[in-house]
């Protein structure tokens, strides 16, 4: 079944690279996050490694911005999860984080190559996340007695929001653009803000 | 700047300062409130005889993110440095404290999803740090029911996963413990390693445990960092007497077990977390090795570790304290907990199963009174100048039972300590004369006495 998506996800993604456009409106990345979110520890922070897809809607020709400009939409999902704790009690923490931040820059006339776009941005949105926590207790009494681990399970949703500052690059080569970025980000969805490093790349189309 | 443009900027400044407070506004409200919280703890079952993951309400948070209240304040990225050069500088016990907390460590940052109502950590340390502080807080109460005085020991400090690292050069970290430093006034709960049944922290008889030594230095010591006896008992670290300080080590860890019976309700409370260990250290049951003992027996073991070099024998002795302790602490069990029936051989053992616990309850009143009251233990050690009397089983069972206000509870100690501890009465100042002891160590184990000798396990207990 596994194999199955993926092999979905893999055409999907190759449909939507045959239709990609150098002047394109929509754009999909792929990509990974790492946040450094606080440490319940009491530590400076934690890492949380994050994948990341993000799906972006170009709005620069719909309000005529200027040519240079970058303005558009983007639909952000980050997925962690993390699990940890000793043999009798493992805790598994699922996390989904959907945000819609609006990116706003400008194009660059210094560019590495010639081909190459670079972009600065600033990007702010709302974020919206679920927590998905599962509780494993394997109690070595109870192991002895003969009865199994026990599992339960808590979830909930969390709204917030995101912002920060990136660089999008852009390389159109031929009919297709390459789309790539590096973001800084800081997420409210708890109740501290955790502050992300991200990259991703895909295409235009 | 031009006067529209001002007014433009003045006005952009005023929205987004309005942003800012209503974003705060709603931060805060997502924050979880403290007081009164139900919270989803790792929770020790009776009637199932197993930890499991139930709501629990907790009453003393003030803020529930950093696990801070009144039965307890957690701390976390603490380091502990016990490097004997810095010890050996340090003149007072302030600057003692300082050489050892490296790093005082910082608030801990719980977090939790709220499901109707109730707040399920989300994270393993939040479960950690949440069901520590619950422990702690059962701890507290079953004290403050004993007689503790609200204010002693009132949001004591716990180090959650410090970095304690020993030896002279600061190498080798401390890992699968939980302790009670008397000169930091902090209970330590290391991180797991080797260990990988119920944490430490999540254990509720451990966390009494660690408790019940809080509450022997607060009344016994009067929370002194550094208890003054050593001083009077062993001058530039030679002790007139060891009997002294040795019993003060056995009493420590074997009183200690009591609370963690006490507050638990369950005699096996260690198996959770220590599944290799077996029955070693339980109280309840009777075993003659491990439930008997004697003053003739204590003397022999400190004769034979008399020949030992200093470090071996403090070795032996961190040891044998917590044997010699179970000892101390299964005679308070039974005292608390068995209905021993003479001459027909036989036992009504009501507290391992659903039975009732007031007796046992009762026999901690006793004990934490013997703690600091007028014939107590620590009006024993202030009299003792060289640790000879307090280095008595006789003299310190007289604290405990003296301390009884129930002439059953006293019986009942009597007929316990005086079997387990081979006590003559007349040992006692005629507080048991009117008692015949059990006979469990002294005579051989009656045929029918096997129905509480062996321990409820492979079942429902």
């Amino acid at each position: 079944m596994r194999t199955l998506v993926r092999a979905s996800l893999l055409a999907l993604l190759l449909v939507v690279a045959g239709q990609a456009r150098a002047d394109g409106l929509l754009s999909v990345e792929a990509g990974s996050t790492l946040f450094f979110r606080a440490d319940p520890r009491g530590s400076a922070f934690d890492f949380e490694p994050a994948i990341a897809l993000r799906v972006g809607l170009s709005l620069e020709r719909t309000f005529g911005a200027p040519e240079k400009m970058l303005l558009d939409l983007g639909l952000h999902w980050y997925g962690a999860r993390s699990v940890d704790g000793p043999a009798a009690i493992q805790v598994r923490r699922d996390l989904h984080t959907f945000a819609l931040p609006a990116r706003v820059g400008w194009e660059l006339g210094w560019r590495p190559w010639d081909a190459l776009i670079l972009a600065p941005h600033l990007a702010v949105g709302p974020a919206l996340t679920s927590t998905a926590v599962t509780y494993r207790v394997a109690d070595p009494v109870a192991i002895l007695q003969g009865r199994g681990a026990s599992e339960s399970d808590a979830s909930g949703w969390k709204a917030g929001a995101v912002y920060g500052l990136g660089l999008s690059i852009r390389a159109p080569v031929g009919g297709i653009a390459i789309s790539t970025r590096l973001e800084m980000l800081r997420l409210h969805r708890g109740p501290s803000s955790d502050l992300g490093l991200g990259l991703g790349a895909g295409v235009l189309f | 700047m031009d006067p529209m443009r001002r007014r433009s900027v003045l006005r952009w400044i005023a929205v987004g300062r309005k942003a800012f407070a209503l974003l705060s506004i709603l931060l805060v409200a997502c924050a979880p409130e403290a007081g009164v919280v139900d919270v989803a703890v790792l929770q020790w079952d009776p009637a199932e005889g197993v930890y499991d993951l139930r709501p629990a309400t907790i009453e003393t948070l003030s803020d529930v993110r950093a696990l801070r209240g009144e039965a307890a304040t957690a701390v976390g990225d603490s380091t502990i440095l016990l490097d004997s050069g810095r010890l050996a500088r340090a003149r007072t016990e302030d600057e003692l404290r300082e050489a050892i907390l490296d790093d005082p460590g910082s608030p801990v940052q719980a977090e939790y999803v709220e499901v109707d109502g109730v707040l399920y950590p989300s994270d393993f340390h939040s479960l950690n740090l949440a069901t520590a502080y619950f422990n702690f807080e059962q701890a507290r109460f079953y004290a403050l029911e004993r007689g503790l005085s609200p204010e002693k020991l009132r949001g004591i400090r716990f180090h959650y996963f410090p970095d304690v690292r020993l030896g002279p050069l600061g190498s080798g970290r401390a890992r699968d413990n939980a302790a009670f430093f008397p000169l930091l006034q902090s209970f330590l709960l290391f991180p797991h390693d080797k260990l990988q049944d119920i944490p430490l922290a999540m254990n509720l008889g451990v966390v009494a445990h660690e408790y019940g030594h809080a509450l022997f230095h607060a009344e016994v010591h009067e929370e002194a960092g550094l208890p003054t006896y050593p001083s009077a008992w062993c001058p530039g670290g030679l002790c007139q007497d060891p009997r002294g300080p040795r019993m003060l080590g056995i009493l420590d860890e074997g009183y200690a077990d009591a609370w963690g019976v006490g507050v638990t309700r369950d005699p096996l409370f260690s198996h959770h977390s220590f599944s290799q260990m077996g029955d070693a250290r339980v109280s309840a049951g009777f075993q003659l090795n491990r439930h008997c003992y004697s003053q003739e027996h204590f003397e022999r073991d400190l004769r034979s570790s008399g020949s030992m070099s200093p470090d071996d024998q403090e070795d032996y002795w961190m040891s044998r304290q917590y044997q010699v302790g179970t000892m101390v602490a299964g005679a308070l069990y039974q005292a608390g907990c068995w209905q021993i029936f003479q001459g027909s051989g036989s036992c009504s053992d009501r507290c391992l199963g659903e039975g009732d616990w007031s007796r046992y309850d009762q026999v901690m009143d006793a004990l934490f009174r013997s703690y600091a009251g007028e014939d107590g233990l620590a009006a024993l050690l202030a009299s003792d100048p060289s640790g000879a009397a307090a280095g008595q089983f006789a003299q310190v069972a007289r604290t405990v039972i003296g301390a009884a206000d129930d002439a059953a509870v006293r019986r009942s100690l009597c007929a316990a300590w005086m079997d387990r501890l081979a006590l003559p009465a007349a040992s006692l100042g005629g507080l048991c004369d009117d008692v015949t002891p059990t006979t469990l160590c002294s005579g051989p184990v009656p045929s029918g006495f096997t129905g509480c000798i062996g321990l409820r396990r492979g079942g429902p207990r």
